[in-house]
Order: structure tokens, then sequence, then C-alpha cells
């Protein structure tokens, strides 16, 4: 068990750069605990190569910063939840109660179901999520192969046989998917709302609303919602975009985490809220671009990393 | 009112059609086609996306009949005794099959074994059907819709309900699990209960699934047929009032055996319950060929599902697939009553029998297309040989400024073998030698068009009813896909601006501007955001890059069909790798197949397939197919796919046991192989 004061770690060695953001900026503070380090095998792909390569020199660089064999876990990128169930449990049973997870390069089908088990564990007393800035993005497609529309693990339905939601949310990002495959699920006409990473930066803004067109019909066929512009980082006015939109949480929600992380974080902590409604839809990636993000972004020499205090005192921030 | 919007904006997929719109957006053509799906008897629909599975599935749901009876409206059914039935039915997508792979265990990692997990979905899907059935029922107590109880033979009252429910706990199909329930209600709730149950222990939100659940675990099939056994001694239901069983999207389940490395038990489990042949209930499943095809183990079991026997199979493919007699081919009727509801709910009022031809007109003929393509350079469409003689040369040229397609048949039949000749013995206006070979000049056109438009730079023009049918191949999303991207086209240009009463003709050059835009758009977005979509689309990409290469540097027109290619089903049975690639694109609609007789001597049975005929435009290929395709090998289509780097140019002979997983090729072959499992690589 890790000593008072220390905070155990839950990230990941990736073939990102800002895998190690988290690690680097605790690194000299000296408060690092235990660490579970998720290590993801993609699907085979024309990047295999490049991304096993990067993923190597990455976990290079984290053993200097004290990560150890032990202390990774080798996941597919479609695990069975079950598996990463068992070692996010194992590795909380012995936490001090401090930790942090770095969504930074975590699969939201892996961090979703993290932050799920950790706000349901009576041993974390705190919780602070991190997440990495990279210097950029690839401008080519970002993954391959996305799964189906479908639930994300540990987040199916509740119901026995699932109601339609009354409202749908999506959250814009890079990368496209079939909003039809949503509508072929549901029997109404559902309203969607659209959160839009705000301010963003070319070539982000002509990214996001590419991929708006791209999920709101061909040939500029449909009316596109009028966005709700959210800063991409910031996490608590996301949620409480969510709040209104689904009069806290009275509504229930189809939530579509395809944009930043920090809005996916607010998105997993409404569904994780007791008594809520709602469900997330996603189209896993079985596989990515070597260059998904590149390098790491820093301030004064050091990784720009955001962090945010989700449960502070055993006390839930979002709940 | 006209709107001034897209008639063909809206999905045409059913889940999102609101069953009220269903009433006038559905088409009763395709019934003349699936009628079986209103007999007694299992019945399978197969199908690419968008041939219509779900929307015959939806005809099916209370909801819909509901619909058709409130706006007072026929069912598309006409036999009074095809009308009396009622369902139940489950969405394998919606209803989160998918769960049941996440608490696999492995590598000795705590989790419940394969076989448990395969018994607890069958356990969920009975209860899950039961429980929809009963709702169903329930949705009958509203007592304006009496009339429709008697059409469908159905005697429903809270209190035969209640009664009802008491038999039903009590049959020993659960196992105890449903004893000493006393009302319809609690039947519901009990139901519901362990539903719910299931879902929590699927979402991790308990740790355990009770041993009560454990220990009452029900066989496949038998739970919803005791039930309608139950209500048909009870009266309730009529003994000759139908109950089918709606199993949709059934490659949800192949999906999930293939992501967790299950075998195949849960289609098994699927298909035990139509080996059951149970006459109580009649199953109706939907779900993609590739599903069907790689299982027919009936579970626990050493048999296998027989078509005829335990199921008939209506494949939407085939009934609306392009066929050799034109005048009986489906597809036309049916695109275009569906046409006509489309712009009737928009406000206009076509002429039901030609709306298509009146908006869209008629193919421009081929002769004129060919004058469209070259333009006033007629000579720049040539490829002209530098040894010809100059006169043959001139005559060409000459030729070309009044019919460049025939000049193009000219240059052609110049380069095959024997017919040189032509270069010297220059043929008299109107006598030339290939207009006499009609069959040639027809297999040829649009290879010739191809090769013109080629030369020209100009883009393929597709245009008229008959090419927009060929195009959609049978397909109505494809149809619809088209039309949308027309309207759209018309809608941006100056004609489109002026909003009138009067229906629209849309000019050649804006459909084919639609045209190339469907097309584009099919490749770019529709194919990459299906399963393994990104591949299959490397795939697409490969294969029509190869075909148009071979067509676009065959100068002699001599292999007009090589927008399709052929192998030996000798050849594919021994490259399960490259078989399972071909068949999941064609399950999605991206290639097509069929058989292929063979015009070699070994008179081997060969299978030809052929791209999309949407993806036509995208790629700048004929859509028609002629003789004869390419005739390959696994080999050569290995070298082929290559560069994919889904497909080794080598078919491998065993798998490698490479240190690390992101050389392995298991995962990969683990989507297709179900014996494969890939978890817990490192």
């Amino acid at each position: 068990m890790s000593t008072p004061g220390e905070w155990d770690v839950i990230g990941a060695v990736s073939f990102e750069e800002r895998c190690n953001g988290t690690l680097e900026t605790m690194h000299k503070s000296k408060k690092i605990g235990r660490k579970l380090f998720f290590r993801i095998n993609d699907q085979p792909s024309m990047h295999s190569e490049k991304i096993y390569e990067k993923t190597q020199a990455h976990y290079v660089v984290a053993q200097k910063l004290g990560l150890q064999d032990n202390e990774i876990c080798d996941l597919d990128i479609m695990f069975p939840a079950g598996v990463a169930v068992f070692a996010v449990n194992n590795f909380l049973s012995q936490s001090n109660g401090n930790v942090i997870l770095d969504i930074s390069c975590l699969p939201k089908r892996l961090f979703f179901l993290c932050l799920k088990l950790i706000l349901s564990n009576k041993n974390v007393k705190n919780l602070v999520v991190s997440y990495s800035i990279p210097e950029s993005y690839t401008t080519e497609p970002l993954a391959l192969d996305t799964d189906p529309l479908s639930t994300l693990p540990l987040f199916g339905p509740n119901e026995a046989r699932p109601s339609d939601p009354q409202v749908i949310i999506i959250d814009v990002g890079y990368l496209p998917f079939d909003l039809k495959a949503l509508r072929a699920q549901f029997s109404s006409r559902i309203p969607e709302k659209v959160l839009l990473p705000f301010p963003p930066g070319p070539p982000s803004f002509q990214r996001n609303w590419r991929f708006l067109l791209d999920i709101f019909g061909e040939a500029e066929t449909q009316v596109i919602p009028e966005p709700i512009r959210v800063d991409a980082r910031d996490v608590s006015y996301a949620f409480d975009v969510i709040d209104d939109i689904t009069c806290a949480g009275t509504l229930r929600a189809c939530l579509m985490p395809f944009g930043p992380k920090p809005h996916s974080l607010a998105m997993a902590l409404h569904l994780i809220r007791p008594g809520n409604k709602n469900q997330a839809q996603y189209t896993q990636p079985k596989a990515y671009h070597y260059d998904y993000s590149i390098g790491l972004k820093r301030m004064n020499d050091m990784p720009e990393v955001y962090g945010y205090c989700i449960k502070i005192n055993n006390k839930n921030l979002y709940e | 009112m006209i709107k001034i919007s897209n008639p063909f904006a809206e999905s045409t997929l059913t889940e999102h059609i609101a069953a009220e719109d269903f009433v006038t957006i559905f088409s009763p053509v395709i019934l003349e086609e699936a009628s079986a799906l209103f007999h007694q008897g299992n019945v399978v629909l197969a199908g690419t996306p968008g041939t219509g599975k779900s929307m015959l599935l939806a005809l099916l749901k209370p909801e819909t009949r509901i619909a058709y009876f409130r706006a007072n409206a026929d069912f598309p059914v006409t036999q009074p005794e095809q009308r009396k039935f009622i369902s139940a039915g489950i969405n394998l997508t919606k209803a989160g099959a998918q769960d049941f792979g996440h608490r696999l265990a492995v590598d000795g990692i705590a989790g419940e074994k394969p076989i448990d997990l395969t018994l607890f979905f069958a356990d969920f899907f009975n209860y899950y059907l039961v429980f929809d059935l009963l709702k169903n029922l329930e949705t009958y107590l509203d007592g304006t819709l009496s009339q429709l109880q008697n059409e469908k033979g159905l005697h429903i009252s809270a209190q035969a309900l209640d009664q009802v429910a008491k038999k039903i706990a009590s049959a020993s199909c659960w196992f105890e699990y449903l004893d000493g329930i006393i009302n319809f209600s609690e039947l519901i709730k009990s139901i519901d209960r362990r539903l719910t149950a299931y879902r929590s222990y699927f979402n991790f939100n308990t740790d355990e699934l009770s041993d009560e659940i454990r220990s009452s675990k029900t066989a496949i099939g038998e739970p919803i047929a005791t039930v309608v056994s139950i209500l048909r001694g009870e009266r309730i239901i009529d003994n000759d009032t139908s109950v089918f069983i709606r199993v949709d999207q059934v490659e949800e389940l192949y999906h999930l055996e293939a992501q967790y490395g299950l075998g195949s038990n849960y289609r098994q489990v699927i298909n035990k319950a139509l080996a059951m042949r149970d006459k109580r209930v009649s199953y109706r499943l939907g779900m993609r060929h590739y599903a069907l095809e790689a299982e027919t183990h009936v579970f626990g079991t050493a048999s296998r599902l027989e078509e005829e026997r335990d199921f008939f199979i209506i494949n939407l493919d085939n009934v609306l697939k392009r066929i050799e007699n034109q005048k009986n081919w489906r597809f036309p009727t049916l695109a275009n009553d569906i046409f006509a509801r489309r712009l009737e709910s928009a406000g206009y009022f076509p002429n039901k029998d030609s709306a298509v031809r009146d908006v869209f007109g008629v193919p421009m003929p081929r002769d004129e297309l060919a004058v469209k393509y070259a333009g006033k350079a007629t000579e720049r469409i040539l490829d002209l040989d530098q040894d010809w003689p100059v006169a043959w040369k001139d005559f060409l040229k000459d030729l070309a400024t009044e019919a460049p397609l025939s000049a193009k048949f000219g240059e052609a039949w110049a380069r095959q073998r024997g017919k040189a000749d032509v270069t010297v013995n220059i043929p008299h206006k109107n006598e030339h030698p290939w207009d006499q070979k009609r069959w040639w000049v027809k297999e040829r056109n649009e290879h010739a068009l191809m090769l013109i438009a080629s030369k020209a730079g100009q883009r393929l023009i597709w245009s008229g009813d008959i090419d927009l049918y060929e195009l959609s191949g049978g397909n109505v999303h494809v149809f619809i896909a088209v039309c949308r991207h027309i309207w759209q086209a018309w809608l941006r240009s100056e004609s489109g601006n002026t909003v009138t009463h009067q229906l629209p003709k849309i000019d050649f050059s804006i459909q084919a501007t639609g045209v190339y835009d469907a097309s584009r758009s099919w490749f770019e977005k529709v194919i990459p955001h299906g399963f393994n979509g990104s591949s299959r689309q490397r795939i697409v990409r490969e294969l029509g890059e190869w075909m148009v290469k071979r067509m676009a540097t065959d100068k002699a027109m001599s292999n007009p069909g090589h927008n399709g290619f052929s192998i030996t089903e000798e050849d594919l049975a021994n490259d399960t790798e490259l078989a399972n690639w071909l068949n999941l694109a064609t399950g999605f609609g991206d290639l097509v197949t069929r058989p292929h007789t063979t015009k070699l001597r070994d008179r081997k049975l060969r299978r030809k397939w052929y791209l999309n005929p949407i993806l036509s435009p995208y790629f700048r290929l004929p859509h028609v197919h002629t003789k004869e395709p390419i005739y390959t090998s696994t080999v050569e289509l290995r070298k082929v796919l290559s560069v994919t780097s889904l497909i080794g140019e080598v078919k491998p002979q065993k798998r490698s046991a490479s240190k690390s997983s992101v050389h392995d090729d298991a995962g990969q072959l683990n989507l297709f192989n179900d014996n494969q499992n890939n978890l817990g690589k490192s």
C-alpha cells in the first residue's frame, strides 16, 4: 500500500507521447504511489509496426519515470470487461485512497469503466482525473475499423426492455461515426443536441464542422442543430450543460462521447450519477493511427497537464 | 403545399420511422415476394443492409398494425387469415446482446465460462421474448382496439390476463422461478426483475448473479412456446392466430462471438430454437447472409439446420436483383412506388405508375452520351496506333466528329485478332463491319463509353430511370440515397430554386452530379462506418482500381466484362482468409456475388464478384455486367490486395508464434475463425 500523501496512478503505456505527461509531472513531486498502466493491443493494421515501436519507446521513458513491469496490464482493444474490472478492483483494493486517473491515452471503453469502478469503490477518498495536451493531431484518419455503435462496457442498458431516449446529446470530435446507425435503434424523432468544443484553433475548427457535416446527412440534406459551444477542457461546464439539457437527469438521454476527453469525462460522470436514466453509445475504433496525437505540449518546460478534482475527502463533486 | 425540402432526406431506416409514418412510407410491392412471412413456419429474411429486412419485420410489430388501424388505412396484407397474428420480438443490438461478452473469464481470471454465458444468453432471450409478448398483449386492453382484437383473434381483458398469469407462472419450464405469482402485474414484475438482474450483473453493478437465477435457466425456445400454448388453451389467442417471434440483427451475435472468440455458440442457440420446428410459434429472423451461412449447427447437438425443413429463406437480394428479363424485374415497381409515396408526402401529385420516369426521364442513348463526352475536340477521344495507315486514321477522325461511339468501336475493331485488315480495306460510310455485329457492340457499349470519357477527361454520366434502378442494384436504401443526392443537386441548381406544385423534370447533368455525390458518399462514408469498415473500404478500393486499370488499358475492348472477377470454388475453399474477407464485403453489400458458369474446359464451379453498382461512378467503371469477368486466382487476388496490409501475398500455412501481438495476424483471423481466441495476447 502507498504511504499517506502519495497518489496511486492509473494510466496507459501508449504510442502517444502524452501518455507519460502525468508521470513526468508527478515524478518531480515524488508523490507517486502504486501504478496500474494499461498497454492496449490494437487490432493488427497497417499502422501496427509503428504503433509497436512508439509504444516501446514511450515504455522506456516510463520506466525511467519509475514504472515497473509488474505495474503493466496488457489488454486487447476489445477486451472483455471482466479482465479490466479484475485488474482495476485489485489495484483499488490496496489503495491508500488517493487516486489519479490519467485518461489522456486510455480508450474510452476503458476510461469509462475505470471511472465507474473508482467512484463506486469505498476505498477511494480522493480522485483526480488528469489529461495531457499533445502538440498536434495527425491530419490523416485517426482510427480504423470502428466497431458498430454500441454501449460501452459497464454502461449497457439498465432496464429490462430498453426505452428510447428522450434526447440525444452528441459531443463533436475528430472521429466521424454513422448517426444513421444510432437512429436505426430508436423509434421516434428524438431531439438531438450537439456539443461543440470551443474555442477551437484551426484546423480543429474545420475538422469539427466536417464531423458535423459528416454525421448530419450527406450532401447537406439535413439541418444541423445549432451547436452548444463548450470549452474543450472545461469538464464542469460540460457537465452543467448536459445537466441543463437533461433537466437535471430527469430526461432520459443517449450520450455520444465523440468529442474531447474532458467532455467525455463529463458524460461519464453523468452516467455514473446515482439514479441516472442515461445511456452512452460509442463506436470504439479497433486500431488507431500511429500519429493519432503528436508530441506533448509544454509550458515552462513542464508538460501541459490538466487535473480535474472529482472526489475530495469522500465527496463526489459531480453527484 | 410544397415543402422546400428534400423528400428523400428522411432515413430509410425502419426503427427511425415512427409507426404513423410507416403507414404512408411502406411499399407493399415487396410483400408480393415475401408472402411466406405471414405463413406458419420459420422464415429467415436474409439480405444486405437496406434490402428491407427490418422494414418487413416491423410490419409484424403491434405498434405498426395499430398505426394502420388508427389511420384507418388498409393493412397491406389482404388475406384475412394472414392478418390473424400477434408477435413478440427482440432486436439483438438494442437489447444489448454484446454485454454478454463482458463477463467472460480469460486466462483463469474471474468470470464466466463461455458455455455458461451462452446459457445465460439463452435464458435472457427467452424471458425477453415472453416479456415482450405479454406487454404486447397488454397493449390491446385499450378499449379502442376491440375491433382489431377481433380481427386478430384475441380475447384480452384484465381479468383474463390475471387468470392466465397464474397458469403461466406455474409452468414447469421456469424451474419454479415464477412460483407463487397470483396476477398479471406480478408476472410482469418478476420477469422484469430477472432481466434487470442480468443487466446489473453484466454492467458490473452487482458482483454476483443469484443462485436462484443460476439454478433456473430455461431451455431455448421453450418458455415462449409454453406461454403461447397456455394463451391458446385459455382462449386468449385463437388457435388459428399465428404467433411470430421476430429476431432482428442476428449478425450482432456473429460480432459478439468474433469479438470475444466465443466460437459460434450464440448463433447455434438461435438455430436450436428454429430446429425445434415447434408449431406453436414461428420465428422470423432478420440477418445478413454471413451470419447464417457460416453457422448452421444446432446448439448441443451434432445436427445442422436444413433449409426447407427447419426454415425458409427469403433472400431479399435475390428477389430484387437485376435479372436477364427486365420485364420480370420487381425492383423498378418497388422503387417507383417508394418514390411516388415520398413525393406525395412532400406535397406533390405524382403519377404512381411512372413517377421515376416523369422526373428523371429515360437513360440517354449511348451514342448521344458519347457525343456529350467527346465535346467539340472529338479527335482526343481516339487512341490511334502510330503504325496504322494514314487513311484509316483519317477515317476514324472523320467518323469521330459525327459518331464518336462508332469511331471508338472502329478503333477497337482494328486491334482485335484477325480484324486488322479493316485498316487497309476501309469500310464505306454506314457499312462498318462492327455495326453488323449487334451483340459485339452491345457488350462493348459501356466499355467504349468508359474509354471515351477517360480520353476526354469527363466523368461518366448515369441518368434516367433504368440507369438509376440499375445503379441501386435492387437495394432500396441505395435508391433513396441516389434520389436524395440528385434532389439536393437539383435544389442547389437554378431550376430548383423555384418552388411550384409541378413535379420537376430533372436535367441529366444534375442527375449525373447527384449520382456521383451518392457514389462518393457511399464509398467514403457508408462503407467505413460499418463493421470493419476501414478494412472493407481498402479492399474495395484495391479491387476497384485493379479492374479499372484492366479495362482502361484494354484498347481492343477484348474484355468488356473485366469489371468483375471470377475464382473457382475450389481455389476459394483452400484460402479461407481471403474468402472470409470477400464474404464479409459481400455481406455488407460492398461487393455482389453470384455463381459463374465457366467458359473453360475444366468445367470447374466458379463464383464471380462485382463492385456494388453504386460504386461504379466513383471508380469510373461500367456498372453493366457482361461476359466474361477476369478469370483470376486467389494467388493473383492476394497480390492485388496485399497493399491493404490485410492479406499477405502468400497464404499463411500455419500461424506463427510471434512474440508480439502487433506482428501477429491472430486478431485478424479471429474475426472470421470461430475457433480462434485472440484474448490474453501480450
